[in-house]
């Protein structure tokens, strides 16, 4: 296998992996390699909240004695980065707010145990807008993070400071979460792949709540790829999460099979609704041009496939998240952990100035919106409408993939914005996931890969399929980025 | 939802719910969050032109029903694990304000 990159900490995970478990590099190089590269570029991207030196240091050195023992796991020696709202057992959890700035979690989340089990070393936790809720990472109560690409844009969100440190070389991949879009904004914005399975894929357990109807844990990962041996090993059935998917008992489904250079006997069809008013002319071009690719690889493209109810996704969204997490969220009452006021007051005081205190402008703007719509003479004419909407979209991307493999739209309506363009617009802030929330509204996977630049910023395209299409979904994407070049492209810092 | 096309959220509309969600605020914080949800309201009054009639509400989008487990004895956290994180804790105990009013 030829290396492309000079640099051991812009390897992929699958050529990092096979150079490992070959003894060509060594786990400490490539971890000194990628602590290099956070030396030099991190005080600019800001995508971490934490950062775990020594430990990863001792673990590499611990996977090279393994290897010389001849123990190879699957990810031996593989450095990666978890999202700061699932937890790691012994390291603080903040979820990117101040009402969990000192939470250091008892247990390991499903999905980063997985991780473990097979050898991965986690170097660190990233930025995130507080519980996963936002589209730019400039709601972290710490810090915004930067795009790799252009210092002076967003790296979309929540999962931005996932995607950020995949894109800057900072780590071999990471994981994040997607409740209306949170993988694959981010990984649009900052040039990576982004993937979201089909809702309970991949267990949620020690994955800190914000809309558990809607929540999935995913990879952000430099390539298709990567992607596939990622979702390997975090997928599966897991009894601590009572969402999990029963019929997944017993499985092991290896992803990678799907990666297989051919879209012949696939139909492909391009969203109408997804590429109309709102999206920019450069990212549509970039979307028509990728779709153009799909044809000439052998795809039967339908270029007008409409589906009349994504148009009520966002309003969906905006009452069953926000409920959620209104719901969710009055955990945080300063009694049992993370921030408590600690003035004199009584109990109802101490509550309410502990969540005042505790939560940034748009968690509590959530809550307000959630608290509303929850509350009596509203549910019938919000949350039960709003889930009556979620079942007329489902049916909608039922009907369509009894025609269609595949659907086809931008990941975001736009190139990245500017830092600061949007805070004090929440509205304008929302349009960013218009492309992505009816995935989640429908519990199918999703994923988002670069399909070309503008103004020297990333375009993703975005591949929805049916209900466990991730096969589907990953050999269309392995067979546009095996037919071009975008994947290769590393931002300049 | 109201017949008006602008959902309008008062600010003691909102004062109530922040109170019903237990969250401190200032009163400029109102002003300013009355107008954004109010917005957002408007944007989500769309929902009413969609023709829900006869439509079941989705319950779990993976037609997931309840699921049961034997009920045996696990181990789990220990009471010290669990307190690690508690902000007040006295003699294995977690600590909280006074819930009832002195009486006596």
């Amino acid at each position: 296998m030829s290396n492309n990159f000079p640099n051991l900490y812009d390897l992929t995970v699958s050529k990092a992996a096979n150079l490992l478990s070959r003894k060509e590099i060594s786990a400490i190089e490539l971890m000194e390699s990628v602590f290099e590269r956070i030396d030099s570029v991190e005080s600019k991207v800001k995508g971490f909240i934490s950062i775990n030196r020594e430990d990863a240091l001792n673990q590499a050195r611990k996977a090279d004695q393994d290897f010389s023992k001849g123990i190879n796991l699957p990810l031996s020696g593989i450095p990666a980065v978890l999202k700061d709202n699932m937890c790691l057992e012994g390291s603080v959890t903040t979820a990117a707010s101040k009402m969990l700035e000192n939470f250091v979690p008892p247990y390991t989340s499903t999905a980063a145990k997985k991780m473990i089990d097979d050898g991965v070393i986690f170097i660190g936790k990233s930025n995130m807008d507080e519980f996963a809720m936002g589209s730019s990472t400039e709601n972290s109560a710490f810090h915004p993070t930067y795009n790799p690409w252009n210092l002076n844009r967003v790296p979309g969100g929540s999962s931005g400071g996932s995607a950020a440190v995949v894109s800057a070389g900072e780590t071999l991949f990471a994981l994040g979460s997607d409740t209306g879009g949170s993988i694959r904004q981010p990984a649009s914005f900052c040039g990576v792949v982004g993937l979201k399975p089909t809702y309970g894929l991949v267990s949620r357990y020690g994955l800190i709540a914000f809309a558990s109807s809607l929540d999935q844990i995913g990879p952000l990962t430099k390539d298709v790829t990567d992607s596939a041996l990622i979702l390997n090993t975090i997928s599966g059935y897991d009894p601590m999460d009572s969402t999990s998917l029963t019929s997944l008992k017993g499985e092991r489904i290896d992803y990678t099979e799907s990666l297989i250079p051919d879209v012949s006997k696939m139909k492909i069809g391009v969203v109408k609704e997804l590429l109309g008013e709102g999206v920019q002319q450069a990212v549509k071009d970039a979307i028509l041009e990728a779709a153009r690719k799909f044809e000439e690889l052998g795809a039967q493209v339908d270029w007008e496939v409409s589906l009349p109810s994504t148009k009520y996704a966002m309003a969906a969204y905006y009452i069953l998240a926000p409920s959620e997490a209104s719901s969710n969220l009055s955990r945080y009452d300063g009694v049992k952990y993370g921030y408590s006021w600690d003035g004199d007051g009584t109990m109802w005081e101490g509550m309410e100035q502990t969540r005042g205190i505790g939560f940034g402008p748009e968690v509590k703007r959530r809550i307000f919106l959630g608290t509303y719509a929850l509350s009596a003479g509203y549910y019938d004419a919000f949350y039960k409408k709003a889930q009556k909407v979620r079942t007329l979209i489902s049916s909608e991307f039922d009907e369509a993939f009894k025609k269609y493999d595949l659907l086809l739209s931008p990941t975001s309506p736009t190139l990245p914005f500017e830092m600061g363009s949007k805070t004090n617009d929440p509205l304008q802030m929302y349009m960013s996931d218009m492309c992505t929330i009816p995935a989640n509204i429908a519990g199918i996977p999703a994923i988002s890969l670069v399909c070309g630049f503008s103004d020297g910023l990333p375009i993703g395209l975005h591949l929805i399929g049916p209900s466990l299409g991730e096969k589907k979904i990953l050999q269309a994407a392995y067979t546009y980025e095996q037919a071009t070049d975008w994947h290769n492209m590393r931002p300049t810092i | 939802m109201s017949d008006d096309n602008n959902e309008k959220l008062t600010i003691d509309e909102l004062r109530n719910i922040a109170q019903l969600a237990r969250v401190s605020f200032s009163e400029e914080e109102l002003e300013l969050v009355s107008g954004q949800l109010s917005d957002i309201l408007d944007h989500i009054a769309v929902l009413s032109e969609a023709d829900t009639d006869n439509i079941e509400e989705t319950r779990y989008i993976t037609g997931a029903s309840n699921i049961y487990r034997r009920d045996i004895t696990n181990s789990s956290l220990s009471r010290d694990q669990v307190l690690k994180n508690a902000p007040v804790s006295q003699e294995g105990y977690v600590r909280v304000r006074g819930v009832f009013e002195e009486e006596l």
